[in-house]
């Protein structure tokens, strides 16, 4: 060694931590160099990792997962709350407005909240998604009518959701999961059916949308 | 790399947002694949594919933040490559030579540069050729980003301890950098070629 310098350890642990503006210049860049963003080739296991993850969590059903199933439904319902809030606000008869807006949430929510953006920030240049289309096709076989929902899933179009979700009857909890600030409205548990819908303006004024979005007071309509 | 995922995200991948944990992957798997390296080398890939399905199938299990969760990671993803080497009866592969490395284009934009593939190659296989506990605390803080105590879990080993490893390593470094010919300009990139002066010591 020709030279020591010494490393004071507070400039030690500053580098240790990430600063790249501490220590001798050389030893900053070598560090960011080791701790740079991902690189492409490094992601190359990303989608057989993704389908395996896939494979568990429909393999072995977590109780958990039922509770993220109720979020994803109070969240659609807090939607509807404040629409038919708003209605009954603003123009009291518009209940075709809030019907409207309540057979499909998916289309009318159409952005998704920013904790749930689809793509994740931290792959420059990583190949495509793993799933790239699959947000759409949930979409898509969210706003067919509920009779034709199951004979959508065997059209060749939504083959790939079908084999994403892992099964026909698993493509709603997919949905679900995949586009949780909205829902699908699940064959069987109608959640528009705009047959009489003169119960919920009467219950919707009192609700705060924003103060308990767990616990509208339509949901037993609903559920 | 990004340091930071959010307890919230490790919460939606458990709860079976494929978004999410594709999210989580895509932070920790970078770190972790080079650490793996510094451990077993070229085989790296492949332990980390082992690792990541223990993951998938204990994700349940797990609870905590950002930090655990990647010393929970950063563990496995060590237990993974102590079989692995064993079952291999070797030690981890030695670095390539560093020709390699003398190849490289004298950049203009040395920071850009030092954000290329190759520059993080070169790096960490300057790190692994520190001693195994510096290589690996050096690893461990500053490149999965786990603070001492975390680290020092999962080593089995005190937070001072790993502390004092990885200024070891860092000191270790510095000397190296600083003691390669370096003019003005090259300054900046000499890691790529500090393992030569180290060999012909």
């Amino acid at each position: 060694m020709s030279t020591r310098p010494r490393l004071r350890r507070s400039v030690a642990e500053h580098l240790l931590d990430g600063a790249t503006d501490a220590g001798p210049p050389p030893l900053a860049e070598l560090l960011a160099a080791a701790a740079a963003p991902a690189h492409p080739g490094e992601l190359a296991g990303r989608q057989a990792v993704t389908q395996a993850y896939r494979a568990h969590r429909d393999a072995v059903p977590l109780p958990r997962r039922r509770s993220m199933l109720k979020t994803a439904l109070a969240k659609a319902l807090t939607v509807k709350a404040a629409a038919i809030a708003a209605v009954a606000v603003g123009g009291g008869v518009a209940l075709a407005a809030t019907t409207g807006v309540l057979p499909n949430p998916l289309g009318t929510t159409g952005k998704p909240s920013a904790s749930h953006s689809p793509k994740p920030s931290h792959s420059p240049g990583a190949k495509g998604s793993p799933s790239p289309n699959l947000e759409g096709l949930c979409k898509a076989y969210a706003a067919k009518p509920d009779g034709e929902r199951g004979k959508a899933l065997e059209s060749p179009a939504f083959q790939a959701l079908v084999t994403a979700a892992g099964g026909l009857d698993k493509v709603t909890d997919y949905c679900v999961t995949l586009l949780p600030s909205s829902k699908p409205s699940a064959p069987g548990a109608k959640p528009s059916t705009p047959g009489k819908p003169s119960t919920k303006p009467s219950g919707a004024p009192t609700v705060k949308p924003t103060d308990h979005p767990g616990a509208p007071s339509g949901t037993p309509s609903h559920r | 790399m990004a340091r930071v995922t959010s307890a919230s995200l490790i919460r939606r991948a458990q709860d079976g947002d494929e978004l999410a944990f594709d999210e989580l992957y895509c932070a920790v798997h970078p770190g972790l694949l080079r650490y793996l390296r510094v451990l077993v080398g070229s085989d790296a890939e492949d332990v980390a594919s082992e690792a990541w399905l223990c993951m998938v199938r204990d994700l349940h299990t797990f609870s905590g933040d950002d930090q655990a969760f990647r010393g929970w990671a950063a563990s496995i993803a060590r237990h993974r490559a102590i079989d692995h080497l064993r079952h291999r009866d070797r030690r981890p592969a030695v670095p390539v030579p560093a020709d390699d490395f003398m190849e490289l284009p004298a950049s203009e934009d040395a920071e850009a540069l030092a954000l290329t593939a190759v520059a993080t190659d070169a790096a960490v296989r300057l790190i692994a050729t520190l001693p195994p506990d510096q290589a690996e605390a050096v690893m461990l803080r500053a490149v999965l980003g786990l603070d001492a105590k975390t680290a020092g879990k999962v080593l089995g080993k005190r937070p001072g301890a790993v502390r004092t490893a990885a200024h070891r390593g860092l000191q270790r470094l510095a000397e190296q950098l600083t003691s390669a010919p370096t003019s003005e300009n090259r300054a900046r990139v000499t890691f790529l070629t500090a393992p030569t002066v180290k060999e012909a010591r």
